[in-house]
């Protein structure tokens, strides 16, 4: 099968373990992204498959030649790898043209300027070929390594926090640009990050990494965001509202209703795990499961609103917890307004306490 | 069609015999779903699930029999894709009604096939080949 296919990685620098035992596929055409905190491994892994670095256990193929493994080693340039590394600058001295045109060295030249006039349209920048990198905006520059990622028509790109240097307007229209030149470039594409955001925005499956440079759980956007199989991935996601509690008759009793805790005996200690996202509040009871709360704080988030909230009830309660909830749109109400709390069961994680 | 490449295979010929015949249904469930006969598909879905299950079963088999030190890891591997099969299952059923969903299944089969369930067989592919060399 056509694209990356990387198995039994292990990696140490000295005594200390980065990668253990990672496997991944990216057919062609596809996006995989490894998502993870930074320390995790990540960059190490992309840093194997390019060839920057040697490999100390497991294989990686790339179209079915093994590249590195089982004795063999093929040069970084001899991969057809392409990257966007945040660390991987334009040429400052170079103007937009000869940077691109810099890696199609073994095209003759009429091919190297067609394929150059190419990407750049395929980019949108056919406009500035003959600018140098310091007069183009940050998502420019951007564009430009994306167009000379592509630009020797690698089998593979590797993408490491590509646009974690952009600001938030323009990390959404590049991101999205990209998205777009890769998919029509039918190319095996394997990107990092540690923003979850931009993994279920680029991936098609997504690998939620460990500390322990290991892959906690694959799949797709919409199955690791809706069924993580732990807490550490459940939380890659952003913070969540915790609630400790025991579970009785297979099922967990939370403020907010009773939630199914199938795998869990009479008495065991568990954790409830709610995403703010997952929590509906409205001005009036609605349906069973609804609560009513008083409000602590509200933000304004731009397109969203993030409530602090305590149980109405409990408000004497010293420990009364403090919970946070997530919503479109502006709601701005006053501290001490009383609402309903609203959760869909299955919105609820549960796993073991501690 | 997916095929079941040297790079992809365990070099022990009752998996990979296995591993193929499964590649085979997804193959089928492809031409399926490009020819657009929809029921079919699902069928051929139900199919691939419980050719899936029993693949588990005598894998788990195979590997205890041996004393496959990690049978337990492994085991609680194919635990979490069984959950992953009922979701397939019902992409395949969704399919009949949707359409549109049918690049999705098609995306989800092939990664299940190769990075789910064999890339963590290559862990035993070492163990396997030399525990059927003593035999
Ligand atoms: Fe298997
Ligand atoms: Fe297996």
């Amino acid at each position: 099968m056509d694209g990356l296919h990387i198995h039994g990685v292990h990696h140490a620098y000295g005594d200390t373990k980065v990668l253990q035992g990672i496997s991944l596929t990216v057919p062609a055409g596809e996006l995989v992204c490894l998502l993870g905190p930074s320390g995790c491994g990540k960059t190490t892994l992309l840093r194997l498959a390019a060839g920057l670095e040697r490999l100390q256990a497991g294989s990686i193929a790339i179209d079915e030649k093994v590249v590195a493994g089982d004795g063999v080693k093929v040069l970084p340039e001899h991969r057809r790898v392409g990257y966007m590394f945040q660390d991987y600058a334009l040429f400052p001295h170079l103007d937009v043209t000869d940077n691109i045109m810099f890696g199609l060295f073994r095209w003759s030249g009429e091919e190297a300027k067609a394929r150059t006039a190419e990407v750049l349209r395929q980019v949108g920048l056919e406009q500035h070929a003959h600018k140098f990198p310091h007069t183009l905006s940050g998502g420019q520059q951007q564009r430009v390594a994306l167009a000379r990622a592509i630009a020797p028509k690698p089998r593979l790109v590797l993408l490491d926090e590509p646009f974690s240097g952009l600001d938030t307007n323009m990390r959404v229209r590049i991101r999205e640009q990209t998205l777009n030149v890769l998919k029509e470039a039918g190319v095996a594409t394997l990107m990092v990050t540690h923003d979850p955001e931009e993994a279920m925005y680029m991936a098609d499956r997504i690998k939620g990494m460990g500390e322990g440079g290991n892959v906690l759980q694959s799949g797709r956007p919409t199955e690791i965001y809706y069924q993580p199989v732990d807490e550490y991935v459940a939380r890659l996601f952003g913070p969540v509202n915790e609630i400790v509690t025991e579970a009785r008759g297979r099922e967990v009793k939370t403020p907010f209703g009773v939630v199914p805790a199938r795998d869990y005996a009479d008495g065991d200690r568990v954790k409830v795990l709610i995403r703010p996202e997952s929590f509906s509040l409205s001005n009036a009871a609605n349906g069973s499961n609804s609560r009513r709360v008083e409000v602590s704080a509200s933000h304004l988030l731009g397109d969203s609103s993030l409530v602090e909230f305590r149980l109405a009830d409990q408000l004497d309660d010293s420990e009364n917890q403090l919970f946070k909830v997530q919503i479109p749109g502006n709601f701005d109400p006053l501290d001490h307004t009383r609402v309903w709390i609203g959760l869909a069961p299955e919105d609820a994680f549960v796993f073991a306490g501690d | 069609m997916v095929e079941i490449s040297s790079t992809f295979e365990l070099k022990y010929a009752p998996i990979d015999d296995d591993h193929k015949h499964l590649a085979d249904i997804v193959t089928e469930i492809v031409d399926a779903l490009d020819a657009e006969k929809l029921s079919d598909s699902a069928d051929l879905v139900r199919k691939f699930v419980e050719t899936t299950r029993t693949h588990f079963q005598d894998e788990e088999a195979l590997l205890a029999s041996h004393n496959y030190p990690h049978l337990d890891k492994h085991k609680a591997h194919h635990a979490t894709l069984v959950q992953k099969l009922e979701t397939l299952q019902d992409m395949g059923d969704k399919v009949v009604d949707h359409p549109q969903a049918a690049d999705s299944l098609r995306k989800e089969l092939i990664y299940f096939l190769m990075d789910d369930i064999i890339n963590e067989d290559l862990n035993f592919k070492n163990f396997i080949t030399e525990a059927a060399a003593k035999d």
